[in-house]
Formats: C-alpha cells, structure tokens, sequence
C-alpha cells in the first residue's frame, strides 16, 4: 500500500530533483569553451559590430545572473517553457524546434525500449531455465561480449552489412524524403518509417538488450531454487505456467527498475545513434546544437529530456507497489 | 492392512563435480493405507529426497538412478509427463520444508490453492475459489484471509494456508516434510494437531519426515530410521522404542533430552555422519558404532525382518 505521507515525500523528491537539474541546465552549455557569437563572428567573417549587436539580441552581453533569473522566469511561469529563440534556426522559438523533433526520437525509443525488454527477458529467463545447455553457454557468452560493445561500433557495422553488403534498409533519415504523402496514415507510409527505423532500432536493441539478459538470467536461477517453484511443480503446474507465471513474474521485479534507470542510458546512445544514421531526433538536433554553440536548443533539450526522466522515475516508484505485494510506502 | 505405496530398491544419486553422491542408496518400504509413517534421520541423511521422489520431482544434477515407486499398482517412475502432472497433488500431496517459503509471495493465498484445483478438476474459478475458501477455514483460518498475500499471515497461518492447499484435491498420501521445523515451539504443536486431525479425518496415508524422533514418536504408526541414505530400522513405534535393535537407533532415543537435571551432560553419539561421495564398503553407520565387530568395515548389511515386523540392517543381530 501507498501512504498519503510517502507519496509527498516522493513528490517532493521529484521537484528537488527539478530545481537541481533547471540550475545544471543553464550551466552547462556555457561551460562549453568560446561562445555562440564568437563561433558565428568567425565562420561567417562577420564585422565586430555585427558580433556585438548579435550578442546584445540574445542577450549574452548581460550579466549571468540576470540571465539566470530570466531564464529561470521564462520557464518556470510559461507553458510552453520559453527557451528563447534558436541561434541556428533563427528565428524559430526553440519549443518549436524541439518538439519538431521529438516525436521521432519518442517513436525510436519506444520501440526500441520495448524489443530491447522483451528481447532480453525472454533470453534471460531462456537461458536460465536450460541451465547448463548450450543455449545457456551461447546467450551468456554473447550477452557479455555485446554489453561490453559501444553504440555506434554496433550502428557502423550494421549499416555496412545491411546497408552496404546486404542493402535491404534504408540508413538514412526517418521517411523517403522525396515522395509526399497526403495522410501519414498510409500502410506505405507506415512500411517505410518501419524500413527507416529498422537499423537504428535494432543497433539501440543489439547494444542493450544483454544487461536486461544477464540480470534477468541471475534472477531466474535464483527464483527457481525457491520452495515455491517446488511447490508448484508438485501441484502438477505445467511447465509453461511455472516458467512464466510463478517464477519469472517474481524474477522480473528488480527488472523494471533497471528498466527505468536505463532510459537516460538508452537517450544517451539515442543521440549517438541518431547522429550516426541522420534520423532527424533531438539526437541530431543536440549534436547539431552543441557544434553551433546553440544554447537554447540544448537548454531546452536537456529540459525535456529531464523532466521526462523525473516523470518515469516517479511512476516506476508508484508502480512498483503494484507489482510486488511485499512492498510498503 | 492394504498397501498404497511401494518403495522398492529406490536409490537417487547426484551427480556433482566432486562425483556421485548417493543421496539414497536402495531403500525399500510400503506405506499402507491410512497409516502414519515416520522417517527419522539426521539433517543430510536422504530424508527429503525420498519424498522428492515419490512425486518425481528431483531435479538436475539429481537423478533417480534405481528402484521402482509404486503407487496403487502404478509405477510412478514410468509415468508419461502427462499422467505425472495427473498424479500430482491428486493422488499424493505434500507439505514442505519451509514454511515460510512454499508459497509464492507474489499470489494471493487463496488463488495458490485455487490453482491447485484449477489444474485438476474442471471447474471455474468462482467455484474453486469457494473451495479455496472451505478449506482456509477446515484448517482454521479467517475466510476474509483469502485475499492476503503470504507475507500477511504468520508462519503458523502460512503453514496452516498449504495444509489447506495439501488437502484441496483429497488426496490419498500426504508427505509431511519437516512441517514443523521452521515455527515456534507453540505452533508446531498447533500444526502438528492440525495434521494429525486431517489425517484421522480424511483417512490420509501420511508419511511424516523428521529428525525429531521425541515428536515423531507421539504421532507415528511406525517408523523408519534412516542414516546417510540407507534404512537401519523399521518397526512399529512401541516396538521400536521398547526394543531397538541398531545401535544408532539406541544412539537416538538415548540422546532424547526429556527433563535432564541440572549440571548433567546431555550425551551425543560420537562422530558424525560419513562423506555420501565416497563408496562406503561396510555398515555406514560402523565409524560410529560403539559396538561394531570386524566384518561391519566389509559386509553391508541387508535390511532383515528379524521379528514380525520389525526390519533392521546391522551385522549383529542378522
């Protein structure tokens, strides 16, 4: 059961959480050496003046702390959160252009979240439960070798192979740019963002499907020496029902949190692997952003980003009661 | 009085790094119907997985490597996958070990037993719910305790929750495997009540596994006396405290503490219990034996009804 109490605190949590992230948000993109204007001042041979008069528009000549405080103003008390104006879309406001690319990166990492869930769950329990087979030999030697592989090897050696060698998908962008549609509800169209998806997806899934394997394996060894498993299997349970439903339901709890401390995991190689296949994300967008010294965009890519982890967390916290019985808030 | 179940020749090994261990090493018994059967031994000796057996459920690196179960004519080790999930809980249930720990946390109790019934008989699951319900309270407990997780009852309730589970599907033979070890010495005379009551009520064959030979002998019919996965004695309970014949089960009933006075010793049998990885030659018992002779290193002694009714393996008295 929840406590009124515990989902106080926990909520309170949440908004510390909030205010800590607002404050590293502003920082960190001016932590970046040199400085927007300097980096346009130079690669477009600008006059000093036009530097000096670009800095005052965007309000960099002023001090940081009154920076701050408009900043934290302008995003606080507005809905949408106002991150200003884009440097480098100017003069697109940059909630438009983040939630232009949003929903891309939305779509990827659902997708991917889910196969790389479900994928691992079912090797892990797989392996667990034909313990001491080779196909528990296989999973775990391939699990370590691919946890220890990073995003973006995994992303070139599958454009290479099903790109180059094998071209069945497309590895570039999210649609085939060069038809138009007149309604996104097309089954060709569907099929093409699928095509688009598929190698990103899957160098997201290849890369983290392991840790959910390796963890769910452990688990699924342990649970199975329960007493309860016995139990059930001398209730005549078949083997299905004692796979699933009595041992693999208790051996995934612990998996559901993992699954929720990866999202910032999987956004990080998110932006990497966006980058890699030019799917056009907040990945390419952050990446785009960071060359240009763009501080809006990424102040208002990290805020997103932030708020949606915080919101995952919570829930997961709250869910969790729902999920095993034993415990108390 | 009729046979219900046969143990013939049973030997069950696992098979570990270190090599095989012979967990039980041929052991033959029957249990008649409606009777109590104790198994008295120390932790280690082959105890539980003789009832592990008996519903086949030994697991790898364990194996049953010998022996024949039968059960109302029917050899249990030659049963199809199918006809062993039948037999299961139908015809032989069993209460385990832990009473903390047989039953799932994360189902609710009366859905555990409702599963029970669910699997063998073909009912909904309103009705064996209701079941479920009937048999929480034969067995004492709260009706509204249906509901309740594991982790809501005490141990006692919990182990009260399998009774109830043990007896849904009026089975023939239950198989008690140490139901009181983990409870409090109140509640396990409240437990062991509660079996007992059971067994009379529904004319249960009940094999009661214990290393408590004290508690064993207040409720048991007759008993087995087992040592480092071999039978030593086998005998009514009268008879065989009146008059054992192995000198481990002396060793047994000698270390029985009763009401000891104050500042005297508690005796013990010197020694313990051999290595199961190694080929024992002679007696298993002949390390310890205070009263072994040269050919217990060498013969093993057979199992040997020496009076009516009474069976015991040593090289003495055979």
């Amino acid at each position: 059961m929840i406590s009124a109490r515990y989902i106080i605190r926990r909520t309170a949590n949440s908004f510390v959480t909030y205010a800590a992230a607002l404050a590293l948000i502003f920082a960190i993109p001016r932590l970046i050496p040199g400085s927007p204007e300097e980096l346009m001042a130079s690669s477009y041979r600008l006059p000093g003046e036009v530097a000096a008069e670009l800095r005052h528009r965007f309000g960099l000549d002023q001090p940081l702390t009154t920076q701050f405080v408009k900043y934290i103003s302008n995003v606080i008390l507005k809905f949408p959160p106002d991150f200003g104006i884009s440097y480098s879309y100017y003069p697109a406001p940059v909630w438009q252009v983040v939630t232009t690319y949003l929903p891309w990166t939305i779509f990827l990492l659902t997708l991917s979240s889910v196969v790389t869930a479900a994928l691992g769950l079912l090797l892990g329990v797989l392996s667990a439960w034909k313990r001491g087979s080779i196909v528990e030999t296989l999973v775990s030697g391939v699990s370590m070798f691919l946890l220890s592989t990073p995003y973006f090897w995994i992303a070139m050696i599958l454009i290479m192979v099903f790109g180059v060698y094998l071209p069945i998908f497309p590895v570039a962008g999210a649609y085939t740019s060069t038809v138009i549609y007149d309604t996104p509800f097309r089954l060709d169209y569907i099929c093409d963002v699928l095509a688009h998806a598929a190698l990103p997806v899957m160098s997201l899934v290849i890369s983290s499907f392991a840790s959910y394997t390796i963890i769910m394996r452990d688990n699924m060894v342990s649970t199975l020496g329960e007493d309860y498993i016995t139990t059930a299997m001398a209730k005549g349970v078949k083997t299905r029902s004692i796979i699933w439903r009595h041992a693999a339901r208790n051996a995934m709890l612990p998996v559901v949190t993992l699954f929720i401390l990866r999202l910032g995991t999987i956004l990080g190689g998110a932006i990497v692997t966006e980058a890699v296949f030019s799917y056009p994300g907040v990945g390419s967008l952050l990446f785009n952003a960071i060359l240009n010294q763009d501080y809006p965009v990424v102040q208002g890519f990290f805020y997103v980003i932030t708020v949606m982890v915080i919101i995952a967390n919570y829930f997961a916290d709250l869910l969790y009661v729902f999920m095993d019985p034993r415990v108390k808030y | 009085m009729e046979t219900l179940l046969e143990v013939k020749n049973l030997s069950v090994s696992y098979f570990t790094r270190r090599g095989e261990i012979k967990a039980v090493d041929g052991i033959s018994f029957n249990i008649r119907r409606g009777e109590i059967f104790g198994i008295a031994g120390e932790s280690g000796c082959g105890k539980s997985t003789i009832a592990m057996s008996i519903l086949r459920l030994i697991r790898p690196p364990g194996r049953i490597v010998d022996g024949e179960i039968i059960f109302d004519g029917t050899n249990v080790l030659q049963m199809s996958q199918e006809e062993l999930r039948n037999f299961r809980w139908k015809k032989v249930s069993m209460v385990f070990q832990g009473a903390m720990n047989s039953l799932n946390p994360v189902h609710r109790i009366g859905s555990q037993i409702a599963e029970a019934i669910l699997i063998h008989d073909d009912v909904s699951r309103r009705e064996a719910l209701k079941r479920a319900e009937e048999l929480l309270t034969l067995v004492g407990i709260e009706r509204s305790r249906l509901k309740d997780y594991p982790h809501q009852l005490s141990g006692g309730m919990r182990q009260r929750a399998v009774i109830a589970m043990a007896l849904a599907l009026n089975p023939k033979l239950l198989i008690a495997d140490e139901p009181t070890t983990a409870l409090d010495v109140v509640v396990q005379r409240q437990v062991l009540d509660l079996l007992m009551d059971m067994q009379r009520r529904f004319d249960l064959s009940l094999i009661f596994i214990s290393h408590d030979i004290s508690t064993m002998a207040g409720l048991s019919d007759r008993i087995a006396i087992m040592y480092a996965g071999r039978l030593m004695e086998l005998a009514d309970t009268k008879e065989l405290f009146s008059s054992p014949l192995h000198a481990y089960t002396r060793g047994l009933i000698k270390s029985l503490t009763g009401f000891v006075h104050k500042g005297r010793r508690l005796w013990s049998i010197p020694g313990s219990p051999p290595d199961l990885d190694a080929d024992i030659p002679g007696c298993s018992f002949e390390p310890r034996c205070q009263e072994r002779s040269d050919r217990c290193s060498s013969n093993t002694p057979g199992l040997m009804e020496v009076e009516p009714h009474h069976y015991v393996a040593c090289n003495r008295v055979t």
